[in-house]
């Protein structure tokens, strides 16, 4: 009996005199969302930091919970944190932050490896949050602009680009983690979606923005950006982002549009795409051979066509869409490979694992290999499902 | 203590053993010049019975009577169908008080009992507390033979074997231990018996008092033994090779040995589909696993490990403990406190008024707590899964135990988080692993595993149910006795 007594004394002192190791109550956090990073203007060698936080407060009406936006700078991105965490009467908690918008400015200028450390070194903080720069405007704008379909920006922007990254071809999803492993990988560069402001950014911070059925300001996704030297370079357009993806197999599913005859267009989707690469030298020429089998579905015809008894109007078709898929990926190959210097695809490091010894024969490194590498293409495309009808209806009504 | 050859001295010895008791009726009979003595207790034995039966009889055999063995003429020729030759003033008492009537001789060192039983047991009535739907309704009565009646009505085989014990030094009740002859295994049995046999209580109020005078100190929480007031379930248990414990005066037998997973098993299983009683066992499994760990979870996760909650959640969760003042543990404890009071007194209190009391409880007490900002909504939630997954079970100490395990599993979370619900997991397996019940491993038939008693573990095969096979108590994964 007196040995239980004396347990149950030391388990109610453990408790109530000594603190819990990590135990924080939810509400004691104030759970970010979004970090924007910028240059400041002032110094040129601190950083502008900008969070969002998403439980500022429950809106009665609605039952949902509005957000609010701090900023402040420092020689450190931590310092930053630390003077907003001085005004804010919580801790500020990363372990949830969905996105990290950086300043096309900031990323033209610096090299983001003098700036990220704090992302991978911390245990906190989330790993998963998507990278992206925000184009004609400054980074933390994009965290302010309220959106009317998700009322907090950062999982608007997580959740829309999860979305573009399935159904169109234009667009991939980077990671900070695997954005810093590209950076710090020599050769490698990466390539991050582009965000914009389309509209008055100023109305965009009101809550006015979404009560509007066609709100003043709207964020829009644009093509990729990529990077030479660590640092941002330009940006693709949208017809090389779908080549990009192809090249990279980050393509889900794509839309690719044809002319089917002088004024008529026709989509297909590209439900599958079997890409083979080889690397080779020759004639002492870095070549890449790649075959792309593209599987598609017709989604749309505005030609008049009939499937059944005319079965050369499908094989029109497939070629038409070879020569499409041809075109956008040697728009891309040459703008990254031929006008810039920019191994997104890894092809540098693909040369050195495979063909090392050739390579040192010619005295080529990882990096100068890029600008003189050859590409050559060639697709191959079947159309596997017409869907629903078997000719267009164009033709189904001249049949008449 | 034997008799003495003397009527007086037996009836005076009677008379200081029962302390002189109101209710022990003396009635002298005289036959020509000898006198017998009628010894009945008239609260437990039936007076027209005794009317009937006894008297009428020999008063109309006086001519008969005068004979000069009168002791083997009445032992002979009043008819009953249960007559008893007792030598002992132990025994004498133990019948007196059983509802016999003791016939005392002149010069006779044996008395002669007739039963005249009172009946004052209730009626055999549908079962209470393990209803069913399929099944047949009825359930043990208070009253021993009823209930030994009613295994036989199902049973008729002359398999159907039972010891009978007295235990209780006061109450001498009657304890059967049922089992089918040559499906249990016999050591079993003796080790059952030999249990029985040491027991030394005072009194025997329910099958609870066998339980805990046979049981050894239980280290954890659960229960090893299963109780039932269904005669069709302790018959499909005694099939499969088990054994039953009746005691008298109580409308519940035990069922012995008893695994973790009969606590899933009901009694209504054996009357539906096999792949519905998969389902519904499923079912059960899971509601064991969320009325002991989701309170424990949710205060882990709220407390030390948000990282893991989905972010559309957790906005979520942050705007609903916005404003309350407490820690998450003291909302989970004052909650679940409140509903096992709410259970409580919804259990104890008589009629119709349990359900004002759930209204007040449930209505009242959750909605304004919430409005008031003492607990967060989603607290109420979390309380009311744990709870009402906790009442999936039929058997109260399983639900005891699920309630401690609740218990000990809080206070880990709060302490340690999901470290904390992981050893505290570790240790709950452990213990169920180290359960033996009558020297069977606890978590039969899956530690040790095995194959052929599957077919009635979580899944149910129809061959189980037409033809149950002793897989649980077989000689050849017999163990060590406890």
């Amino acid at each position: 009996m007196k040995k239980i007594i004396k347990i149950l004394i030391i388990i109610i002192m453990l408790t109530s005199l000594t603190g819990c190791f990590n135990y924080k109550e939810i509400n004691d956090y104030a759970i970010v969302s979004g970090i924007s990073i910028d240059k400041d203007d002032n110094d040129s060698d601190k950083y502008e930091v900008g969070i969002q936080i998403m439980n500022a407060k429950k809106d009665e009406e609605t039952d949902t919970s509005l957000i609010t936006f701090y900023k402040a700078s420092g020689s450190t991105i931590y310092q930053a944190l630390e003077k907003i965490m001085l005004d804010s009467p919580k801790e500020l908690y990363l372990g949830h932050n969905e996105v990290l918008v950086l300043s096309e400015e900031l990323l033209k200028e610096k090299d983001p490896l003098n700036y990220l450390d704090y992302f991978m070194r911390d245990a906190q903080i989330e790993k998963d949050a998507l990278v992206m720069v925000a184009k004609e405007s400054k980074a933390y704008n994009i965290l302010k602009v309220i959106t009317p379909l998700e009322t907090i920006p950062s999982t608007n922007l997580k959740s829309t680009l999860n979305i573009a990254d399935n159904f169109s071809g234009t667009l991939t999803i980077i990671t900070i983690d695997k954005f810093i492993s590209d950076l710090t990988n020599k050769g490698v560069q990466p390539v991050i979606p582009t965000i914009k402001i389309t509209g008055e950014v100023k109305e965009g911070e009101k809550m006015d923005n979404i009560t509007d059925s066609d709100p003043a300001a709207k964020l829009k996704f644009d093509a990729l950006a990529y990077f030479e030297n660590n640092k941002l370079k330009g940006y693709l357009t949208n017809d090389e982002s779908t080549g990009y993806n192809f090249l990279a197999k980050t393509q889900k599913e794509t839309y690719i549009n044809i002319k089917c005859d002088e004024k008529n267009y026709a989509t297909v989707r590209v439900k599958k795409a079997n890409i083979k690469e080889e690397t080779s030298f020759k004639n002492k020429k870095p070549t890449v051979n790649v075959n792309i089998g593209i599987k598609a579905d017709l989604l749309e015809c505005n030609c008049s066509a009939d499937f059944i008894k005319d079965n050369k109007s499908i094989k029109k078709l497939e070629e038409k869409v070879s020569k499409k898929v041809k075109n956008l990926v040697v728009k891309a190959s040459n703008k990254l490979y031929k006008e810039n210097s920019s191994d997104a695809l890894r092809y540098g490091e693909k040369f050195y694992e495979k063909n090392y010894n050739e390579m040192k024969k010619l005295g080529y490194n990882k990096k100068s290999i890029i600008k003189d590498i050859n590409f050559n293409f060639k697709v191959n495309t079947e159309i596997t499902s017409t869907e629903l009808s078997i000719k267009a209806i164009k033709e189904a009504k001249s049949n008449e | 203590m034997t008799l003495e050859k003397n009527r007086e001295k037996i009836i005076e010895e009677i008379k200081k053993r029962t302390g002189n008791a109101s209710d022990v009726s003396y009635k002298d009979f005289p036959i020509d010049k000898k006198i017998i003595t009628l010894v009945y207790a008239n609260t437990v034995s039936s007076a027209s019975s005794i009317n009937d039966f006894i008297l009428r009889r020999m008063d109309e055999e006086k001519n008969h009577l005068k004979i000069d063995d009168l002791f083997s003429y009445v032992k002979n020729y009043i008819p009953n169908n249960s007559l008893k030759e007792i030598t002992t003033m132990e025994d004498a008492l133990y019948y007196l008080f059983n509802g016999f009537t003791l016939i005392i001789f002149d010069n006779e060192s044996k008395i002669i009992a007739f039963e005249n039983k009172a009946q004052l047991n209730s009626p055999i009535q549908r079962s209470q507390n393990e209803q069913s739907l399929k099944g047949p309704s009825d359930s043990f009565t208070e009253n021993y033979e009823t209930n030994t009646g009613l295994l036989r009505k199902r049973i008729k085989s002359e398999d159907l074997w039972f010891n009978e014990f007295i235990v209780g030094k006061k109450s001498k009740t009657k304890v059967a231990l049922f089992y089918i002859n040559g499906v249990c295994n016999q050591k079993l049995i003796d080790n059952i018996t030999s249990k029985i046999n040491n027991i030394d209580i005072e009194y025997v109020g329910s099958t609870n008092y066998i339980l805990d005078a046979i049981s050894n100190p239980n280290r954890a929480i659960f229960p090893t033994n299963l109780t039932t007031e269904r005669p069709d379930f302790a018959c499909q248990m005694l099939l499969q090779g088990r054994v039953v414990l009746m005691v008298e005066n109580s409308n519940q037998v035990i069922i012995l040995p008893c695994m973790f997973i009969d606590f899933f098993k009901n009694p209504d299983d054996y009357y539906e589909k096999g792949l519905n009683v998969f389902g519904t066992r499923i079912v059960r499994i899971i509601a064991m696993i969320l009325a002991i760990l989701t309170p424990a979870i949710y205060i882990s996760l709220m407390s030390y490990n948000l990282e893991s909650i989905p972010s559309g959640l957790l906005i979520n969760f942050s705007i609903q403990r916005d404003g309350v003042p407490f820690p998450t543990v003291f909302e989970i404890l004052v909650m679940s406190f409140m509903f096992q009071i709410l259970r409580e007194g919804d259990m104890r209190f008589p009629g119709k008024g349990g359900s004002s009391i759930s209204i007040v409880g449930g209505l009242v007490l959750g909605q304004a707590a919430v409005e008031a900002g003492i607990v967060s909504p989603i607290t109420i939630i979390i309380v009311g899964i744990s709870s009402v997954a906790s009442l999936a079970f039929s058997s109260i100490e399983l639900i005891n135990s699920i309630r401690w395990w609740q218990l000990i599993l809080i206070i880990l979370a709060s302490l340690f988080g999901f470290v904390g619900v992981m050893f505290g997991c570790i240790i709950l397996i452990a213990l169920l692993a180290s359960h033996k019940s009558c020297g069977k491993s606890f978590l039969a038939p899956f530690e040790p595993f095995n194959k052929n008693a599957q077919k009635d573990a979580i899944i149910l095969d129809k061959t189980s149910k037409l033809h149950p096979q002793n897989v649980y108590t077989k000689e050849d994964n017999d163990e060590e006795n406890n």
